[in-house]
């Protein structure tokens, strides 16, 4: 009796394990495009997890392992906007809502509905995304565009450089997902 | 020539050459620290070791530029970039190293379970707060021979 309930045990918690995906080195990159200057910056050092069971996702990014093309966008980003001594990651914590509609044992692709809390700069908000999930051959990978006002997040933009950093930047996030061991 | 158009020359002269300047600055490339000496050497499971009990001298190695000796758990190509994680396959606690552009055809010939020595410059950690294991970042990465 005690072989079959441990047994049962073992079973229940590879299968509960075999439910979790995860990456660290998933991307998000944004773009900031003003009238005399276009920023872009990447992170392909992204960490995030997804429980495909219970639908929560979650997302950390390491503000300073953004990277820029120029060195000074590079300082202004990590000093002037962001100040990433001060809040050194930004998070995604959330809820797949449409959780019934993905079948993760299935390859193929899905539309995604997303709410949770974002915190950028120390400062969170409620947010509701769209993405897709692509299910292949047991791996995931997700997409999601999205806008963010930077003043929502206590973001303040000098006047002297209004013209070249945008009130509104674009985020793309696409993470390729492994099934956890 | 008069003396002020020289005094006209002199100045447009000035301007041209502060407008160079000025322009040179702001758009100059991130600094290639392939060439620098890293302030600090460890192997891996040595940094790794500061994740779990001392954050205090992880903290003082922020935007310094270090060097890593370890195995690759992991290497991955997408979209002209490479990114390589370093770490045992037994832990979830890792090193993630974001190549530096000027320097990927390093990575040409690697693959996981080799041992290499990477510099780059440190950008933070994350502490097993996904349930992801420690997380050491570092960024603007190169090889060393």
């Amino acid at each position: 009796m005690k072989q079959i309930v441990l047994f049962c045990m073992m079973t229940l918690s590879m299968s509960l394990h075999a439910q979790k995906y995860m990456t660290k080195t998933g991307t998000v990159d944004f773009t900031s495009k003003a009238p005399l200057e276009t920023i872009e910056g990447k992170n392909k050092a992204v960490g995030c997890l997804l429980d495909s069971k219970t639908g929560t996702i979650d997302f950390i990014v390491q503000i300073k392992s953004f990277v820029f093309d120029k060195k000074l966008m590079q300082e202004h980003f990590n000093e002037n906007y962001m100040e990433s001594d001060k809040f050194p990651k930004a998070s995604f914590k959330g809820q797949i809502t449409n959780l019934s509609a993905i079948q993760f044992s299935k390859d193929g692709e899905y539309k995604a509905d997303v709410k949770g809390k974002l915190t950028i700069h120390g400062v969170t908000k409620d947010v509701s995304y769209s993405g897709k999930i692509i299910v292949r051959s047991g791996k995931l990978i997700l997409a999601s565009s999205f806008s963010v006002l930077l003043a929502d997040y206590n973001i303040a933009i000098p006047g002297a450089v209004k013209d070249k950093v945008a009130k509104e930047v674009k985020i793309n996030v696409q993470v390729s997902l492994d099934q956890m061991n | 020539m008069s003396k002020k158009t020289k005094l006209i020359l002199f100045a447009l002269m000035l301007i041209i050459v502060g407008g160079v300047i000025t322009w040179m600055f702001v758009n100059q490339g991130n600094t290639d620290h392939a060439d620098k000496k890293a302030s600090a050497t460890f192997a891996l499971t040595e940094i790794m070791s500061k994740s779990e009990s001392d954050t205090a001298s992880l903290n003082k190695l922020k935007d310094q530029l270090i060097s890593i000796n370890g195995p690759i758990k992991n290497i991955k190509r997408e979209n002209n970039d490479v990114t390589i994680e370093l770490g045992d396959s037994n832990t979830l606690s890792s090193m993630i190293c974001q190549m530096d552009q000027r320097h990927l055809a390093e990575t040409n010939e690697m693959e996981a379970g080799q041992q290499i020595r990477i510099k780059g410059k440190f950008t933070g950690y994350t502490l097993d707060e996904l349930g992801l294991g420690n997380t050491l970042e570092m960024n603007f990465c190169s090889i060393e021979k």
